[in-house]
C-alpha cells in the first residue's frame, strides 16, 4: 500500500524511559562473561530500561505526553484524538488510549482507540493519525507508541533479555503545511518467527528476522524514495527501527548509506520495538538539529507480523524533546 | 577463494582457529555455532556475495560443506534468473 497525505505535519516528539536499568554486563553471572561480551559487541546494547513491576506502559505514555504538551504549551482539551500503538496494553480492556484520555484531561469529545502493533507500529500510528486528520474530523492527534516488553522476556533466554528494553513515546500530528508519504506491507506467513502467546514469553527466531530485514527493508525504502522523488544521498536521516547495532550496520552497508545518515542509538535503551524510532530521534535530536539533518527524513519500521513500513517527511520544524526518565 | 572467505569469517564469528575448523564436521559439535553466528553468516554471505540465504535453508545445513553447497546452488540460480 502506497499513500501520500498533504496538509499534515509532525509537530512534536517526546519519549519517556524507565529510570531503572538492567546493565547487560551483569548477566555475565548467568550466561557467562565471554558470551555476554560477545553478544554486546554484536548488538551494541550495554543496558536497557526495565520498568519496575508497578509501572505500566500508560505511565510512560503519560509522562511523555505531559512533557510534550507542557513544553509546546498545548492544552489537553485541544486534542481531537488519542491513538495508542502497543502490544503490552495496561489491560485486556478497556483500551489504554481511553485510560489516557481521562488521565491527561482530554475532552470527552476526543476519539480514543488502540492499535496492536510492534516494530513497524510507529509508522502505522503516523499513518492512522494522518488519516484522522485527512478525513477532516481532527486537527490535532496525540499518538502514543511503545511497550513495557520486559515482563514478556524469559529470564533464561539470553537472546531476548540482552536486546529488548521498555520505552513510551508521544507524538503530535497536526493539520499544518507539510506532507507525509507512506509505504506499508504485511506478510503474516512469517508470524511464527516473532511472537508471544497470551500467557507465554516472547519468542524470536533471530536468523529469520535478519533474513526478512535484509530482504524487505531496502526495497521498501527504495519505493519510498521514489514516491518522494528523493535521491538516496539527499536524505539527511534514515531513522530505522533500532533492532540492534549489528542489523542496522548491515542494512546501512547493503543500502550504501553513510554512517552519519543512519543513527544507531541502542547502547542504553536496547530494542524498544515500536518506540525505537521516536526514542532515537528524542535521544539524538540535538546532533540532528546541529547537523541540519531533519529536512528530509525517511523512517522505516520492520519486524513482528511480519510487517514493515516506511514514511518520509520533513521534521525540521518539529519540536523534538530529550527523553524524560521516570 | 569464496570458500576460504566464508571459512575465515565463520572462524572469527565462532572464535575458533581456522585450522581447527573441519568442513565436514557437524556444526552442532562446535559449541560456538549458535543463533548469533547463524545471523551473522546470513548477513556476511549477503553482503559479500549478494546471496541471501533463507534462515530455514541455513538451518538445514549440518556442516560447513553444506553451507558452501547451498551458496553455490543459490548463486547458480541467480545466473539462470538473469
Amino acid at each position: 500500500m502506497k499513500v501520500s497525505f498533504s496538509n499534515i505535519a509532525i509537530t512534536g516528539i517526546a519519549a519517556s524511559l524507565p529510570l531503572n536499568k538492567l546493565d547487560i554486563n551483569s548477566l555475565g553471572k548467568q550466561f557467562g562473561d565471554n558470551e555476554v561480551k560477545r553478544i554486546i559487541a554484536s548488538t551494541g546494547i550495554k543496558s536497557v530500561g526495565v520498568a519496575k513491576s508497578n509501572m505500566k506502559v500508560s505511565d510512560l505514555f503519560f509522562s511523555a505526553s505531559i512533557n510534550l504538551l507542557n513544553k509546546l504549551n498545548i492544552s489537553p482539551s485541544s486534542i481531537d484524538a488519542i491513538v495508542v500503538v502497543s502490544q503490552t496494553h495496561d489491560a485486556i480492556m478497556p483500551a489504554t488510549s481511553v485510560m489516557l484520555q481521562h488521565r491527561l484531561g482530554l475532552s470527552k469529545n476526543a476519539v480514543a482507540f488502540d492499535i496492536s502493533y510492534g516494530c513497524s507500529g510507529y509508522i502505522y500510528g503516523l499513518y492512522q493519525a494522518s488519516m484522522l486528520v485527512n478525513s477532516g474530523g481532527c486537527n490535532r492527534v496525540l499518538l502514543c507508541v511503545g511497550d513495557v516488553i520486559t515482563p514478556l522476556l524469559n529470564p533464561d533466554d539470553h537472546q531476548v533479555r540482552m536486546v529488548f528494553g521498555d520505552s513510551g513515546t508521544a507524538t503530535l500530528i497536526e493539520k499544518s503545511a507539510g506532507n507525509i508519504d507512506f509505504s506499508l506491507r504485511t506478510d503474516g506467513s512469517g508470524m511464527h518467527h516473532l511472537r508471544a502467546e497470551r500467557s507465554g514469553y516472547l519468542y524470536m527466531n533471530g536468523a529469520e528476522i535478519m533474513e526478512f530485514a535484509l530482504r524487505e527493508v531496502p526495497p521498501i525504502i527504495e519505493e519510498l524514495l521514489n514516491m518522494k522523488n528523493w535521491k538516496k544521498d539527499e536524505v539527511e536521516t534514515f531513522a530505522l527501527h533500532q533492532a540492534n547495532y549489528f542489523m542496522l550496520n548491515y542494512l546501512r552497508k547493503k543500502m550504501q548509506l553513510t554512517k552519519e545518515a543512519v543513527p544507531i542509538a541502542v547502547d542504553n535503551t536496547g530494542n524498544t520495538g515500536s518506540a525505537s524510532i521516536p526514542t532515537t530521534l528524542s535521544l539524538i535530536h540535538r546532533r540532528l538539529k546541529d547537523e541540519n539533518r531533519l529536512n528530509k527524513v525517511v523512517m522505516c519500521g520492520f519486524g513482528v507480523g511480519l510487517s514493515w513500513a516506511s514514511a518520509g517527511m520533513d521534521l525540521s520544524k518539529t519540536a523534538i524533546l530529550s527523553p524524560v526518565e521516570i | 577463494m569464496k570458500y576460504q572467505y566464508i571459512l575465515n569469517e565463520i572462524s572469527q564469528l565462532m572464535e575458533i582457529d581456522l585450522n581447527d575448523l573441519n568442513i565436514e564436521q557437524p556444526l552442532d559439535q562446535y559449541g560456538s555455532w549458535d543463533s548469533l553466528v547463524a545471523i551473522s553468516t546470513i548477513a556476511m554471505i549477503d553482503q559479500q556475495f549478494n546471496v541471501l540465504l533463507k534462515a530455514s535453508e541455513l538451518d538445514k545445513c549440518k556442516t560447513l560443506k553444506e553451507i558452501f553447497e547451498l551458496v553455490d546452488v543459490k548463486q547458480e540460480l541467480m545466473v539462470v534468473d538473469k
